[in-house]
C-alpha cells in the first residue's frame, strides 16, 4: 500500500462529505411550500412565519444560505432544535455516542459469528452444518430487523423476563457496565442478524473459492500441517473480500439502527432522527443525517485501508 | 451470447424466435431442477395470488371495526389470526395488506429500473461529460446508506405512502445506473455491435436490437433481487411512521400500529411480521435461483 494511494483515498472523503452537506442543506428546500411553514404547521400566524423566515435566513439567495450554513457547520454549530431549543450539535453528539456503542457491539458480533459460521460451512461443504448455515443466512437477510427486535423483546423481555427490553440503563440503581451490557444484548442481536447473514454467506463462498486455489494446494504439498493451512492460508485469504464488505455493512447498520432503537427505546441517533422527522424539527434531522453520513464515509475509508493492507495484490 | 445477439439482430423473424426459445427452455429447465428456488417461486406466487384474490380470500372487511371483539387471540371463532385493538380481523388485514406491501416494491422497482436503465444505456453509449457528471451524482448517492437516503427524502418531502415509494425508488436508481452502464460499456465494443454499425444501423436501433437482448438476463435477475429489498425498505419506512399510514393494512404500518400491544396481543405483531419475512425470503430464494439459471454475476450485491 503506497502512501500516494492512502492520500488519494483519504482525499476522496472530502468531496463525499461536501456532497453530503449539499444534500443535507437541500432537505430544507425540498420541503413542500417553505421550510418555515413546514416547521410551524399550517396554523402559524403570518408574523411568526415572517420572523422565522428572517431567523433562518430564508430570504437570502440559496448559495448565500448554503455558505452561511456550511461555515457554521464546520465550526460545530448545527443550529438549534425547533422543538427543544437546544443546540443540535450537542444533541447529536450525545445520542451518537449511544448509537456508536450499539453499532460497534453489533458489528463485532456480526463479524465474529458471521465469519465463524461461514468459515465452518465453507470447510464442510454439503454437510448438515453447511445447510443449516445456508438456511440461517437466507432467513437472516429476509427477516426485518424491527420484527426480529419485537420478537426478541417479547420472548426474552416479556415472557421469559431474562433481559431488559427497553433503554440503556435501569432507571433505579443501574448504571454500571454490567447494566449496560444486559441492555445491549437484545438490540445488538436484532441489529446484527442481517450482517451476520451477509458475512456468513460471503465467507462461505469466499472460503470455497480459496480452498481450491493453487497456493493452498502448494501449501499442502509443502507438507504444512492441516491446521496451519486452514488458518494461515485459507482463513487469511478468505478474509480479504469480507473486509471490503464490512465497510458497506457498517453503513447498513448505521441506518438500520433507527429501526431497532425505536423498538428498544435506545436513546441513539436513529430514534432521534425519526422523531425529528415526525415532529418536523428539520435542524435536528439535518444534524443526524450529517453525522451518520460522515461516520459512514470514515468507516468506508477505514475498511478500504484495512482491505489494502491485507490484500497482497494491493501492495506496490 | 455475442453470437446469439448477432443472430437476433440480423436473422429473419423465424431464426430469432427459435434462438431465444431454446435459451428460455434452458433457463426454465435449470429453474425446475433447483428445488430451493422452486420453493421461493411457490412462496412468491402464493402471496401474489393472495393479493390479487384478496376480496375472495379475506373473511371480512380489513377496515371494519368492532370494539366488542378487540384483541381476540389467534384461533378465535371467525377470526383465525385473532383481532386487533379495534376488533379488526387480522387475517383479513394481512391478506389485504399484501396489495399495498407488494405494490410499493413493484412500483418502486419499475420506476428505478426505468430511470436507471434509460440513464445507464444513454450514458454508457454516448459517454463524454454527461457520463462523468452522472457517475459523480451516482457516487454521491451511494455515499449514503440506502435506508438513510430514503429517510432523508421522506424527511424532506414529508411522511406518506406516495413519498415513501418515491424515496425507495430513488435510492435504487444508482444501483441500476451502475449495473446497466457497466454492461453497456462491456458490450459496446463487441463485434456484433461493430457489425451492426458497419451495415449502417442507427444508435437507437443498435440499443434496441443488439444491446437490450444481451442485458435482459441481468435485468431480470437484478429485478427479482431488487424488488425484495425495496419491499423491505418500504416496510421499514412504514414501520417508522414515514410510509403508509394507519388504518392502511400495509404490513409495516400494521406492525407499527400494534407494537405497543405486543405484550397483550402478540398475534397482532407476528402475523404481519411473518408476512414480510415470507415475501422477502421467497423473492430472495427466487432471485438466487434465477441468477444460477441464467448464470450471471452481479457486481453490486
Amino acid at each position: 500500500m503506497s502512501m500516494a494511494w492512502v492520500a488519494r483515498r483519504l482525499a476522496l472523503v472530502v468531496p463525499t462529505l461536501f456532497a453530503a452537506t449539499i444534500v443535507v442543506f437541500m432537505m430544507i428546500h425540498l420541503a413542500p411550500g417553505d421550510a418555515a411553514q413546514a416547521m410551524l404547521g399550517p396554523m402559524a400566524a403570518g408574523d411568526t412565519l415572517a420572523k422565522l423566515r428572517q431567523d433562518l435566513g430564508l430570504n437570502d439567495p440559496w448559495p448565500t444560505q448554503y455558505a452561511r450554513w456550511l461555515s457554521r457547520a464546520v465550526q460545530g454549530d448545527l443550529g438549534r432544535s425547533i422543538r427543544q431549543q437546544l443546540p443540535v450539535a450537542a444533541m447529536v453528539q450525545e445520542k451518537f455516542k449511544n448509537t456508536a456503542i450499539l453499532g460497534i457491539v453489533s458489528l463485532t458480533v456480526a463479524v465474529v459469528v458471521g465469519l465463524a459460521l461461514g468459515f465452518i460451512a465453507g470447510l464442510n461443504r454439503g454437510s448438515l452444518i453447511d445447510r443449516f448455515v445456508i438456511v440461517l443466512a437466507s432467513s437472516g437477510i429476509a427477516i426485518p430487523s424491527f420484527f426480529l427486535a419485537l420478537l426478541l423483546s417479547y420472548i426474552f423481555g416479556t415472557r421469559l423476563g431474562w433481559l431488559p427490553s427497553s433503554g440503556m440503563y435501569e432507571l433505579q440503581g443501574g448504571g454500571g457496565p454490567g447494566d449496560l451490557a444486559r441492555h445491549l444484548i437484545l438490540p445488538a442481536i436484532a441489529l446484527a442478524a442481517a450482517p451476520i447473514a451477509v458475512v456468513a454467506r460471503m465467507t462461505r463462498s469466499s472460503t470455497l473459492e480459496v480452498t481450491s486455489a493453487d497456493y493452498v494446494r502448494t501449501a499442502r504439498a509443502k507438507g504444512l500441517s492441516e491446521s496451519s493451512v486452514t488458518l494461515g492460508h485459507i482463513f487469511k485469504n478468505a478474509l480479504i473480500p469480507i473486509i471490503h464488505l464490512l465497510g458497506l455493512q457498517a453503513g447498513v447498520l448505521l441506518s438500520a439502527t433507527a429501526l431497532v432503537e425505536v423498538v428498544f427505546s435506545w436513546p441513539g441517533i436513529g430514534s432521534l432522527m425519526v422523531d425529528s422527522i415526525l415532529t418536523r424539527d428539520l435542524p435536528v434531522t439535518q444534524g443526524c443525517v450529517l453525522a451518520i453520513a460522515a461516520a459512514y464515509a470514515l468507516v468506508s475509508v477505514a475498511a478500504d485501508m484495512a482491505h489494502a493492507a491485507l490484500d497482497p495484490r494491493m501492495h506496490d | 451470447m455475442a453470437a446469439d445477439a448477432l443472430a437476433t439482430s440480423a436473422a429473419p423473424a423465424l431464426g430469432k424466435r427459435s434462438a431465444s426459445q431454446s435459451a428460455w427452455r434452458r433457463v426454465s429447465r435449470r429453474l425446475w431442477r433447483d428445488k430451493v428456488g422452486l420453493a421461493g417461486i411457490v412462496l412468491v406466487l402464493a402471496i401474489v395470488v393472495m393479493a390479487l384474490l384478496a376480496p375472495v380470500i379475506a373473511p371480512s372487511d380489513p377496515l371494519e371495526t368492532n370494539l366488542a371483539e378487540a384483541f381476540l387471540p389467534a384461533g378465535a371463532p371467525g377470526h383465525l389470526l385473532g383481532t386487533d385493538l379495534y376488533g379488526r380481523d387480522i387475517l383479513s388485514r394481512v391478506v389485504w395488506g399484501a396489495r399495498p406491501s407488494l405494490a410499493v416494491g413493484f412500483v418502486a422497482t419499475c420506476f428505478a429500473l426505468f430511470i436507471g436503465a434509460t440513464l445507464g444505456i444513454v450514458i454508457g453509449f454516448y459517454g463524454g461529460w454527461f457520463d462523468t457528471l452522472a457517475m459523480r451524482v451516482v457516487d454521491v448517492m451511494l455515499a449514503f446508506p440506502y435506508l438513510l437516503l430514503a429517510i432523508v427524502i421522506v424527511g424532506a418531502l414529508g411522511p406518506g405512502l406516495f413519498n415513501a415509494v418515491l424515496a425507495v425508488a430513488i435510492t435504487a436508481i444508482p444501483f441500476w445506473v451502475r449495473l446497466i452502464r457497466g454492461m453497456v460499456l462491456s458490450f459496446k465494443n463487441e463485434q456484433f455491435v461493430e457489425a451492426g454499425r458497419s451495415i449502417g444501423a442507427t444508435n437507437a436501433h443498435l440499443m434496441r436490437s443488439a444491446i437490450l437482448p444481451n442485458v435482459a438476463p441481468y435485468i431480470i435477475v437484478a429485478f427479482s433481487i431488487n424488488i425484495g429489498y425495496l419491499i423491505l425498505e418500504a416496510a421499514s419506512l412504514s414501520f417508522l411512521g414515514l410510509g403508509a399510514q394507519p388504518p392502511s393494512p400495509e404490513w409495516g404500518a400494521m406492525l407499527a400500529e400494534n407494537r405497543n400491544y405486543l405484550t397483550l396481543a402478540p398475534n397482532t405483531v407476528i402475523a404481519p411480521g411473518v408476512a414480510i419475512f415470507l415475501i422477502v425470503l421467497g423473492l430472495s430464494l427466487f432471485g438466487d435461483a434465477l441468477r444460477d439459471a441464467f448464470d450471471v454475476r452481479l457486481r453490486d450485491e
